[in-house]
């Protein structure tokens, strides 16, 4: 269900759309566009600025959340779509880790290792022609 | 013969070439004479087979064929054979089989040059015509042999087969072919085939072959080749190459006095362009200034030009378009004849008695000078000046606008401080002031009678004072709601209040003057040194006179418009300008070089339809100014006008510009047509640096790729607006866009990130890093939202846009 606080974000960025070049805009569907003036808060008084570029405007979380699915949905390219989605997993990832790390006990961590630390290393002498071989194989296949 | 037997004839021919070729190979890579000498005769019999198989071997091989490598390929060895043939026949000619192999061949050239030459008449299509142009380069490879060799000696030059083959029959023939298939077929013609046609027509040395005969009695058919250079060739090479018309062979022959006949000297001096006789005038010795006709006809007296040759030549000078400042030079140089009479008992006829003879340019002078009385130009100089206002002819109020813009003339500093005494001086002698020209500043109480504000209006105009705008717009509103008319003074000095007015509103701070004339060509015009807008008075009377209201202000339509024109030159001087005026530069640039091309194509010019629109928003909004019920009144039928003109001419439909080539006319688009002009003459470059963007050096335009490329890098950014460097990058790229049929990937890609960078104040970067902010749990959850409450369809991602429209 949508939130009074959804519906202020489509008022805001029912102003945004409007603040994008002509590119950007045909790159957005007509349906969605169209749903966003729908169902946009008609009451809703947005302190957006169309004069003033968007970095330097104080958005509400949901509005760049908003944004955010635009830009993924519609503006980016295929290349960059990946790559967001890509950053966008990690993101997820980092944050379910960071979750981890603060809620459960990593009994694996308090766990000494098994290696032995006394064990004997075997040194292998390499000789000429081994070398020679090897130089030959960098420099064919490099 | 049946097909098989053809086939192995074929087959025959193209191993034999291949035979040859070998031979001749192995035969260059011998060192020793004796050795290339035995070599020679021990493979005498291949050569056999080659002259007893020429015919055909021409007959199949001599010509190149469109788009078929293996021919032509074929073809190339062919001549290359021939011509080392022809380099060894010393050799052949000790054997009696042989004696005459020279010969042969040169007859079997001649014969198949001929007939296909022969059949372009029937057959006349851009590829054939192709060929035929082509094979100007083997005929020389041959020619050229044969003169190294010395084979064009003596004897040998009244062999039939050497006279034929040097009569030039066949270039002739191709080139009468070609210029009647471009004059045919021009408009339907490419680019590319139009330059064909003009590379050889204009490389051909046999138009020289022509030149030396031009005085004498020429064939139809030469005389057809002649005109036919002249009309198309000469234009197309004022169009492609302006700085190369004077040098050009039939030019140089005029300037020089190598052509007597009148016919032709007409033709030239007709096509060639004024610029070119300025450049020509500039290289005589002893040139002065002030006196063109009398160096013009020097030149040409001591170059052996009779009157009658020279008056042909001015006559087609004066015919063209000529200023009018020229104009009154000319008659100022000799004395401002009324008519024939008083300049045959004049003190320059003696010098000039060449103007009433032949065409009689005289009297084409006579009436473009009193053309001049309109004032449709008033820069025109001081001995001119100086001299007419001693004419009984001129009457203050019947010559008001020549005298007013005299007057405005006088309060600038186009004239010297001796040319403005001078003059002063004859207007006094001549009772010829102005009766309201006062000493003291006129100051507006605001409570004058109409009759008394009128005074002061035309005192305040007639001693160099601008008016106040509100006391215009006070005339203007009284002349609009009462019926109450000023008279024609004091509407002018209206009117130049209120385009110093509009012109300081947008920033203008050059001192343009305000000229009134007739005309019957144009409203109006703008020129930006000296600054200065003209106004035809037929709208003040239209002003005062007419009953409808919009028929009333058209004249403030045509103010706005010429405002407009100002505020180009403006913007376009400083460098900072979208892609719109990118192509007013483009269009400037050509006007330059061609004084055809703004008349040919008015309306469709970029600067025009601007001014257009723009003047009708003016009018608009002037009306607006002066009382919101009047906009009220005509803004619907303003706004039908204004739909029409901004539908009708757009970027994306009008850069293609006529041009006109003899009778006849070839669309071109004006990118290409400034390329070319910048190929002739790379310092437009630098004169406008803007045109770097869309162009190398050599005037070649940049590809999509190189415009992407220095636009990353921000290869052109001078002290330019962003926002206006990358709409011209983005009007570049659309228009090349529109006309390649495919992009790949790659190229999609970069052409993504160059529009996602276009200026506005959500910028794409800007959207990115607010979603790279965001958590994706927020987005999933938001999608959900959205989709739960209107089983909104699964959001997809627009396609890519790739049909991307050049935008005005």
């Amino acid at each position: 269900v949508l939130s009074l606080e959804d519906r202020q974000s489509f008022s805001d960025i029912s102003i945004i759309i409007k603040m994008m070049s002509p590119y950007m805009q045909s790159r957005i569907s007509d349906k969605f566009i169209q749903f966003i003036e729908e169902n946009k808060d008609k009451s809703y008084q947005s302190l957006i600025d169309n004069t003033l570029p968007l970095e330097s405007q104080e958005l509400s979380p949901n509005t760049k959340t908003v944004l955010a699915l635009i830009y993924r949905d519609y503006l980016c390219s295929e290349d960059e779509r990946q790559n967001f989605i890509l950053k966008q997993f990690e993101k997820q990832k980092r944050i379910e880790e960071e979750k981890k790390a603060k809620y459960e006990i990593n009994f694996k961590n308090n766990q000494n290792t098994n290696q032995d630390l006394t064990s004997i290393i075997e040194y292998k002498k390499i000789n000429i022609f081994t070398k020679l071989l090897n130089a030959l194989k960098k420099f064919f296949l490099s | 013969m049946d097909e098989n037997d053809i086939a192995e004839v074929i087959k025959f021919i193209d191993e034999l070439i291949d035979v040859l070729d070998a031979f001749f190979k192995e035969y260059e890579s011998l060192s020793d004479p004796a050795l290339k000498l035995s070599f020679l005769e021990s493979n005498l019999a291949i050569f056999g087979y080659f002259k007893d198989s020429l015919f055909l071997i021409l007959l199949n091989y001599q010509f190149k064929e469109p788009d078929n490598p293996t021919q032509n390929t074929k073809s190339d060895t062919l001549r290359s054979v021939i011509s080392k043939i022809l380099a060894i026949n010393d050799f052949f000619e000790h054997y009696d089989s042989f004696k005459y192999f020279k010969s042969d061949i040169l007859d079997c050239l001649s014969k198949n040059e001929g007939d296909f030459a022969h059949k372009l008449q029937f057959d006349k299509s851009m590829p054939k015509i192709k060929i035929a142009l082509q094979y100007f380069q083997d005929r020389d490879t041959y020619k050229r042999t044969l003169q190294e060799n010395n084979y064009f000696e003596g004897q040998d030059l009244n062999s039939p087969s050497a006279k034929s083959y040097i009569s030039n029959g066949y270039e002739r023939c191709v080139l009468g072919h070609s210029l009647k298939f471009l004059r045919d077929n021009l408009n339907d013609m490419s680019l590319a085939d139009i330059e064909e046609i003009f590379k050889y027509a204009n490389n051909s040395p046999f138009f020289d072959d022509l030149l030396s005969k031009i005085n004498g009695k020429l064939s139809d058919d030469d005389e057809l080749l002649v005109t036919q250079y002249i009309e198309f060739i000469l234009k197309l090479k004022s169009l492609f190459m302006p700085s190369k018309i004077k040098d050009d062979k039939f030019v140089q022959a005029m300037w020089n006095g190598k052509i007597t006949n009148n016919k032709f000297l007409s033709l030239i001096a007709k096509n060639t362009p004024l610029r070119a006789f300025d450049s020509l005038m500039e290289g005589i010795p002893n040139n002065s200034d002030d006196n063109t006709l009398e160096n013009l006809a020097t030149h040409f007296k001591e170059h052996g030009l009779s009157y009658t040759n020279i008056s042909y030549i001015v006559y087609e000078i004066l015919s063209g378009n000529i200023s009018y400042e020229c104009i009154a030079e000319l008659l100022a140089e000799i004395d401002l004849p009324l008519d024939f009479q008083e300049f045959t008992n004049g003190k320059h006829f003696k010098t000039f008695a060449w103007l009433i003879t032949g065409p009689n340019p005289l009297s084409l002078l006579l009436k473009k000078g009193n053309n001049i009385k309109y004032a449709e130009k008033p820069f025109l100089p001081a001995t001119y000046y100086v001299k007419i206002l001693d004419r009984l002819f001129l009457e203050p109020n019947k010559d008001e606008h020549f005298l007013g813009n005299l007057y405005t003339l006088l309060r600038t500093d186009y004239f010297s401080e001796e040319e403005k005494q001078a003059i002063q001086e004859r207007l006094d002698a001549n009772n010829l002031n102005s009766p309201y020209k006062v000493d003291c500043q006129i100051v507006f109480e605001g409570n004058e009678s109409y009759e008394d504000l009128c005074l002061k209006i035309k005192q305040a105009y007639s001693s160099g004072q601008t008016i106040p705008l509100s006391i215009a717009q006070n005339i203007f509103n009284s002349t609009l709601s009462v019926t109450i008319s000023p008279d024609s003074l004091t509407l002018q000095a209206c009117v130049q209040s209120t385009i110093c007015n509009i012109l300081a509103s947008m920033g203008i701070t050059d001192e343009y003057q305000v000229f009134f004339g007739k005309s019957n060509n144009e409203n109006g015009y703008q020129i930006s040194s000296p600054p200065h807008i003209w106004i035809n008075s037929h709208l003040l009377a239209q002003f005062i006179n007419e009953s409808s209201l919009e028929s009333k202000t058209k004249l403030f339509e045509t103010i706005s418009h010429e405002c407009n024109h100002a505020w180009q030159d403006y913007i376009t001087a400083n460098g900072d300008i979208d892609f719109l005026g990118y192509n007013w530069t483009l269009e400037n640039t050509i006007r330059q070089y061609d004084s055809n091309f703004y008349p040919n194509n008015y309306k469709k010019i970029f600067i025009e339809s601007d001014s257009r629109k723009k003047g009708i928003l003016g009018h608009l909004h002037f009306l607006h100014g002066l009382n919101p019920s009047f906009a009220a009144t005509i803004r619907q039928s303003l706004e039908e006008k204004y739909f029409v003109e901004a539908t009708t001419y757009s970027l994306s439909q009008d850069s293609k510009k006529e041009f006109a080539i003899g009778d006849t006319t070839i669309t071109i688009d004006v990118s290409d047509y400034v390329g070319y002009l910048i190929k002739d003459n790379p310092s437009i470059l630098t004169e406008t640096p803007i045109l770097n963007i869309g162009y190398h050096q050599d005037g070649s335009q940049k590809s999509i790729d190189v415009l992407l490329d220095e636009f990353e890098k921000g290869t052109y950014t001078q002290d330019s607006n962003p926002s206006n460097i990358y709409s011209i990058y983005d009007g570049l790229i659309s228009k090349e866009l529109a006309n390649s049929p495919t992009i790949d990937d790659t190229l999609q890609e970069k052409i993504h990130h160059f529009k996602s960078q276009a200026p506005c104040s959500a910028s794409m970067k800007a959207v990115q890093n607010i979603a790279e902010s965001v958590s994706p749990e927020y987005i999933a959850n938001l999608f959900d939202r959205m989709q739960s409450f209107t089983l909104f369809p699964k959001i997809q991602s627009k396609e890519v846009d790739t049909s991307v429209v050049v935008r005005g």
